[in-house]
């Protein structure tokens, strides 16, 4: 049996009491501590990592969108909200789950349920994930991005191109291309760099996505990703791109 | 309001003709001739009540097209052409009875036959068409009078309706979000006091009825909604324990006063949701009310800051604005500042 390790952030007192109630039922959840603010939160899952997030919205200061907004590594998350039509929109659009507050148990054994399932597909590939080291994001790791109304959990692996666009950075993934309010540099620090290549000082490329290498006139390359976005990569990096990937 | 039917429209529609006829026709006609005889006179005036009396007759075929066919407020070019129309063939009615009605008149009165001729009887054609086209004027003219009153009355009904809808939107509710919390935290304090939560539920019971009820109701005692800031803060204060402090100094004589319903509620949720909630070690509430010569003042004041970016802050004070707007024009006055980490609003309400 897989046991899941979980964290609350929540503001009130008696609400973390309800939900401790609640993982009291399922023994496949281990508790391994709870918060009362973002800031305490943030700390709490970096140094437990847990597997698993029940995390309130609405909470003083920050709320639990930003909280996620700041983890390099997003755990599977259980919204709990009491009441908040938004929040709820904004989910529609991918993976999260929530419960409503006050929770009713089979929903919430129902969503547990669902976090066991994805996370024995993921288990093996999660063993490999630890050997790496801390700092680099490891691909199998994902991130919470939020643009406006809407957000997304993103694998790395599924990210093709990151691009500067003025002090921010633009994440092409799928058909979605949402900014994010970080700058290509801090976001090149994080990623591993045997996928990631720097094409030039606007874009990162994910190299598992391209589909085509051409030629370029001076020494230089342009790639064709599979999503059909050119890219020419600047001398010196044309000169590095060859070195990286030949025998 | 047609004319047609009313009595008070005849009465006055003959008067006019028959006046007009003597003022253009018959004053003019004995005025310029010299040595008027008895019997001449008495035939110049038979001769104005005739002319007046069959404009005032056939006036009615007009009327009766103008207030069966045609609208006053919506009509199309159509319709135009139809009255011009109309008005014409009454016009031709009118000459093929007017000079027969004279030549016999001229006969008994001046014991002669008419020496009117054709080309006179045509030159005369603009007098009468002026005395339609005036008519005219002024039955359109009472026409649209009556119309514009409709129409105001019609814009009154429609405001006061709004007004109402207004007001009956803008009225407090309970946010949802605070009761789906507080069910949540009763039921956590369940497992440690059940007295407490079962007084809580009471509490959170009272909330509610008093929203649902005090809804349709304009004003209320400020001693009721007291309690129901009481209940709503106690119910807060199990959600944010120790983070949540609650002051008040009440004036004994705001007690009685009467203040929209709910609105000292809504003062108070926005101090907590947008001041206390913000702040991870919590904060102070503040009510304070006072009795001027002229205003019942209301204070509520909360640590925090003023956030203007967030849309949500606006729309509860916008709300509360408009409420007080619509209540009492522009005589209560609502306001919002933010002294010294403290986010202080006012509401005066005029004593009537």
């Amino acid at each position: 049996m897989i046991t899941l390790k979980a964290v609350i952030v929540e503001d009130s007192r008696l609400a973390r009491n309800e939900l401790k109630e609640l993982i009291k039922t399922h023994q496949e959840i281990e508790l391994l501590g709870e918060a009362e603010n973002v800031d305490e939160g943030f700390k709490l899952i970096n140094e437990t990592k847990p597997d698993l997030l029940f995390l309130d919205i609405n909470m003083p200061e920050k709320d639990g969108f930003e909280l996620l907004e700041m983890l390099d590594d997003v755990p599977i998350t259980i919204f709990t909200t009491a009441f908040d039509e938004y929040a709820i929109k904004s989910f529609e659009y991918n993976a999260f789950d929530y419960l409503l507050k006050p929770i009713n148990q089979k929903r919430f054994s129902k969503s547990i349920e669902k976090v066991i399932e994805s996370a024995t597909k993921d288990s093996e590939i999660k063993i490999s994930a630890d050997e790496t080291k801390e700092d680099v994001l490891n691909l199998d790791k994902q991130i919470f991005i939020k643009d406006g109304e809407k957000c997304w959990l993103v694998k790395i692996q599924d990210i093709t191109l990151f691009e500067i666009v003025g002090n921010y950075t633009r994440v092409f993934f799928e058909n979605n291309k949402p900014l994010i309010y970080k700058s290509l540099a801090q976001i090149e620090e994080k990623l591993p760099s045997d996928v990631f290549f720097r094409a030039n000082r606007q874009q990162i490329i994910n190299i598992h996505h391209v589909k085509k290498v051409i030629s370029w006139f001076n020494g230089k390359l342009k790639i064709e990703m599979q999503s059909g976005e050119e890219i020419e990569i600047s001398r010196r990096q044309s000169y590095l791109f060859k070195e990286q990937l030949s025998f | 309001m047609k004319l047609i039917t009313n009595y008070k429209y005849w009465i006055l529609n003959f008067i006019g003709w028959i006046a007009f006829a003597f003022l253009m026709l018959t004053l003019d006609k004995i005025s310029y001739s010299e040595g008027v005889g008895t019997n001449r006179f008495y035939y110049l005036v038979t001769e104005g009540f005739t002319c007046g009396f069959l404009g005032f007759i056939l006036s009615f075929i007009i009327l009766f097209y103008l207030e069966n066919y045609f609208n006053v407020a919506n009509f199309t070019k159509k319709d135009v052409v139809k009255l011009i129309a109309v008005f014409i063939v009454t016009q031709v009615i009118y000459h093929l009875l007017l000079w027969p009605t004279l030549s016999i008149l001229i006969h008994y009165f001046l014991e002669r036959d008419s020496s009117i001729t054709f080309f006179m009887k045509m030159t005369n054609v603009p007098h009468f068409t002026t005395y339609f086209i005036v008519w005219l004027f002024v039955v359109f003219t009472i026409k649209i009078y009556y119309y514009l009153n409709t129409i105001k009355l019609r814009q009154a009904q429609l405001q006061t309706s709004l007004k109402e809808s207004q007001l009956n939107t803008l009225k407090g509710q309970i946010n949802p979000h605070f009761m789906f919390n507080s069910l949540n935290n009763i039921r956590g304090l369940m497992l440690e006091d059940v007295d407490k939560a079962r007084s809580m539920l009471t509490s959170l019971s009272e909330t509610l009825r008093y929203s649902l009820t005090k809804n349709d109701v304009s004003s209320i005692a400020l001693e009721d909604e007291l309690e129901m800031v009481d209940n709503y803060v106690e119910i807060s204060k199990i959600q944010f324990e120790d983070r949540l402090q609650f002051e008040t100094h009440i004036d004994d004589q705001s007690l009685t006063k009467q203040i929209p319903p709910m609105i000292i509620q809504m003062l108070i949720e926005n101090a907590i949701k947008h001041g206390i909630s913000n702040l991870k070690s919590g904060g102070k509430v503040v009510l304070t009310t006072e009795v001027t010569s002229e205003f019942l003042k209301i204070e509520v004041k909360n640590s925090g800051t003023i956030k203007t970016h967030v849309n949500s802050t606006q729309l509860g004070l916008k709300n509360i604005e408009q409420r007080l707007d619509l209540l009492y024009s522009n005589k209560a006055t609502f306001n919002i500042k933010e002294i010294e980490n403290q986010v202080i609003a006012t509401i005066k309400i005029p004593l009537l």
